[in-house]
């Protein structure tokens, strides 16, 4: 069986089965982290053959995966496993703190495998309609993996969450309609594949490139946390559980900043390279502040690492912003570096149940 | 042409219905025009696929019926009923306001949208594609000036007509899978945002939103 196809059936079909599961925790916690296991070996399979120049495709190229691709699927698979191990040991101290009951549990694992699916599917897209529709899916994954309870600041931050995601990511619609329209006809094969896009970027209309790209960046910088409509993201962060806030801020963001960077890459070879740098350092450099500055205000630890994380979307835009081989290469090693280190330290907030860091 | 003028009769009554969502002040009522928008968009869908022979629409058309000419009206009536509420709380600026506000605004935003997308749009027809830009920009005001979580709700639908009314007319020949992915995100997220409504309404005693300032700073 194909690998690519095994992705985008195997994490689904797991959170599918985790949902049916009997409610006994032990049976639940080992099963979630044999699952995780699985799940990421898979992952870390396609990437292996990417790292030996494999090319992998799927559906006449609606699915693939590049070498781009490659660097966040890894994130997805590491950072995804230990967040996913690290929570059934945060679940485990929540549970027999009667703060929540174990079916919220179960549901709580097997939307963690749903929101795997949507993330690596929006990697795995080479159609870039789906691949919007993919991201928008990891909103509607993980609502619920951050509101798990049902009190007040759960449900706000579960409403804030999806509200400000889906408007932003309308102006992302589009502008891969907007792509599309600008691309059919003129361009050989299909007008919606981004690899073809790529291809043929320079045949484009200059304006309407320069339009498109400005809609991305509202709407996948919206889910990527960029200024001025970050604000979703302290509320979301600080307010879910630390493995939720883990893979949000680790892999979920980067998702999030791969859709953009597939716009960057096709309007820069279609209008050149300083529009999007000028945007994007423009960009960077107010996420930069704007987070800096509410950053020294907060006292709660969560809502810190949140404002942080804002920061490093900053730099990573920054880096696309300087551009040329080092300000790309920056970019995508501070994803994976950010992807590591923020996780590590949204888990670090709840160490044991007698250690819970709320407040500094 | 009879069918081109009967596209253009449908865009503005489209634009009637979208401004009716946002106005009505009882739930039902905005309900109720969000039905009969979508059904104009169903109709739309039926006079392009009439006029550009174009057989793409008339699936989209099916689909669109079944999806949300009925089953999300209904589940809205239903999820009403439920919660018990009838009319929605003072929107910013005020019932009179806040639709004077959203009109000129997505009118004048419209105005700009629409002549850029006529220039890479498959079918050239102006009145629809100035009604899919003012349909999705009643929806972006919808989220900002009403306070109310049920017509945020639909004003989330309503931005989802807008970007389908688009997608019918600059990129009805991409993939079918396009469709079907985009029209699945948007039935979920209808489904999910009235469990947190549901939640909302059990937490706060209320559908507005404006109560939710519990996570500041």
């Amino acid at each position: 069986m194909d690998l690519l196809l095994l992705i985008l059936t195997v994490p689904f079909a797991f959170g599918v089965i985790m949902f049916l599961m009997p409610l006994h925790f032990k049976f639940l916690q080992t099963f979630h982290i044999l699952l995780s296991v699985i799940v990421s070996s898979l992952l870390l399979c396609a990437v292996g053959k990417v790292v030996n120049k494999e090319v992998l495709s799927l559906f006449h190229d609606f699915i693939f995966l590049d070498s781009m691709g490659a660097i966040f699927l890894s994130l997805i698979a590491i950072t995804g496993l230990l967040a996913n191990v690290y929570a059934t040991t945060y679940m485990k101290w929540e549970l027999e703190g009667g703060h929540i009951s174990l079916r919220e549990v179960k549901n709580y694992f097997a939307l963690s495998f749903i929101f795997t699916w949507t993330m690596s599917l929006s990697v795995l897209c080479n159609n870039i309609a789906f691949m919007w529709a993919a991201i928008e899916a990891t909103t509607l994954a993980s609502v619920f993996l951050v509101a798990v309870h049902n009190d007040k600041k759960s449900t706000e931050s579960g409403y804030k969450y999806i509200v400000l995601c889906s408007i932003g990511l309308a102006f992302a619609l589009y502008a891969t309609i907007l792509l599309y329209s600008a691309a059919n006809g003129k361009i050989d094969g299909e007008a919606m594949l981004y690899t073809n896009l790529l291809a043929n970027a320079a045949s484009l209309d200059p304006m309407a490139l320069k339009l498109v790209f400005i809609f991305a960046l509202i709407g996948f910088g919206t889910k990527a946390g960029l200024a001025p409509t970050h604000t979703w993201l302290p509320d979301v962060h600080a307010e879910g559980p630390a493995p939720t806030s883990a893979l949000l801020s680790g892999v979920l963001l980067k998702c999030a900043m791969l859709g953009l960077i597939r716009y960057y890459a096709v309007v820069a070879n279609g209008v050149g390279f300083d529009f999007v740098e000028t945007i994007m350092a423009v960009s960077g450099t107010l996420t930069l502040f704007v987070s800096a500055f509410f950053l020294i205000r907060q006292h709660n630890v969560k809502r810190m690492f949140a404002y942080h994380s804002i920061a490093h979307m900053g730099v990573i835009a920054f880096g696309l912003g300087v551009g040329g081989a080092i300000g790309l290469f920056a970019a995508l090693f501070h994803c994976a570096a950010h992807s590591f280190t923020k996780a590590l330290a949204f888990c670090s907030t709840a160490i044991s149940p007698e250690f819970t860091v709320r407040k500094i | 042409m009879a069918t081109i003028n009967l596209i253009d009769i449908i865009a503005v009554l489209m634009m009637g219905t979208s401004f009716a969502v946002f106005s009505l002040r009882q739930y039902r009522h905005s309900v109720l025009a969000y039905a009969l928008q979508t059904l104009l968009l169903v109709a739309i869908f039926l006079a392009l696929y009439d006029k550009y022979d174009s057989h793409e629409l008339l699936v989209w058309s099916v689909t669109a019926f079944i999806i949300k000419v009925v089953c999300v009206p209904l589940y809205l009536l239903r999820l009403i009923k439920k919660l018990g509420v009838v009319v929605e709380d003072e929107p910013v600026g005020g019932f009179f306001i806040s639709p004077v506000v959203a009109l000129s605004f997505s009118l004048a935003v419209a105005m700009m949208f629409y002549k850029v997308f006529i220039h890479f749009s498959i079918f050239k027809d102006v009145l629809p594609l100035f009604a899919a830009s003012f349909i999705f920009m009643m929806g972006i005001f919808g989220f900002i000036l009403r306070t109310s979580f049920l017509k945020q709700i639909l004003s989330y639908c309503l931005l989802e007509n807008g970007i389908h009314l688009s997608l019918a007319l600059m990129a009805y020949t991409s993939h079918e899978l396009v469709e079907v992915g985009i029209l699945t995100d948007a039935v979920f997220a209808v489904i999910i945002m009235s469990i947190l409504a549901k939640r909302f309404y059990a937490s706060y005693g209320s559908l507005n939103t404006s109560k939710a300032v519990n996570l500041r700073g």
